[in-house]
């Protein structure tokens, strides 16, 4: 299973809750990450391909992927297991550490 | 007309004498070579050192003009433009950083998390969104991980 968040999503993500525009976090999390990763197992994960994006705000990140732990109380070790991100731009590893990091903060936080 | 056996000679002698002359006249080429290569190399470092300050002034100030304010409808185009603004220049702050390091072989054991962290203040909390409140608190923050950024750059501009 992949999402290409650029193509599948939106090239702009945008805002964190669904006044803030159409291509925001939470709705990502909810259409996009929550029913993929129903299907997402360790030997078959959810791969989440960031780059096209024309950049990502923190507060984007944060809602799609810290609202995992935070909301709907997605277990973060087993997040670590069926999560991969996928980037190909050395300039979106930096994103890559905000994801995990916004993943540990709301599983310190609960 | 000189005797061409002493004509020979002289030949010989102005030869010998170049000769003797030759390594010298190497070193002095290939030191000259070096030591300007070191200069060149050292002054496009300050360069792009002083020129990724300069981004991480307007980086700064842009941050002070959107965090100082609340989210307002009626300046909705202009925070879309400061958001795109913001977001674009830590993008090409990393990039040119990651540049800066490679080339010049600048120790960055701390500023990749210093980046990070930078991301984190500038573009989290409600950033982006409808409901954001002013944060002189953030900004606060911002500036002093921007300095912190600056100050490992300007050291190795020395």
């Amino acid at each position: 299973m992949k999402i290409d968040i650029a193509k599948d999503f939106s090239d702009t993500p945008w805002g964190r809750y669904p006044d803030d525009g159409d291509f925001c976090g939470e709705i990502f999390r909810k259409k996009f990450l929550l029913p993929n990763l129903k299907n997402a197992s360790v030997s078959d994960p959810l791969i989440i391909k960031i780059d096209g994006a024309e950049g990502f705000g923190s507060s984007f990140l944060e809602e799609a992927f810290g609202g995992l732990v935070r909301l709907d109380k997605i277990d973060p070790a087993k997040l670590k297991s069926i999560i991969k991100i996928e980037n190909e731009k050395s300039s979106f590893q930096m994103y890559v550490k905000l994801i995990w990091k916004y993943i540990e903060e709301a599983a310190s936080q609960e | 007309m000189p005797d061409p056996e002493s004509l020979w000679c002289g030949i010989v002698d102005i030869f010998i004498f170049i000769r003797s002359l030759v390594p010298a006249l190497l070193s002095i080429c290939l030191g000259g070579f070096i030591l300007n290569k070191f200069f060149i190399r050292r002054a496009n470092m300050a360069n792009c050192i002083d020129s990724l300050c300069k981004k991480i002034e307007v980086l700064s100030d842009e941050c002070a003009s959107y965090w100082s304010q609340d989210y307002s409808a009626s300046k909705n185009g202009e925070l879309k433009v400061q958001e795109a603004k913001i977001k674009g220049a830590l993008l090409q702050l990393n990039v040119d950083y990651r540049f800066i390091a490679e080339e010049y072989k600048i120790p960055c054991d701390t500023i990749p998390a210093q980046m990070i962290e930078l991301v984190d203040l500038c573009t989290g909390g409600q950033f982006e969104s409808k409901k954001r409140k002013a944060d002189i608190g953030r900004y606060l923050k911002i500036v002093n991980c921007l300095g912190g950024i600056t100050v490992h750059l300007r050291s190795h501009k020395i």
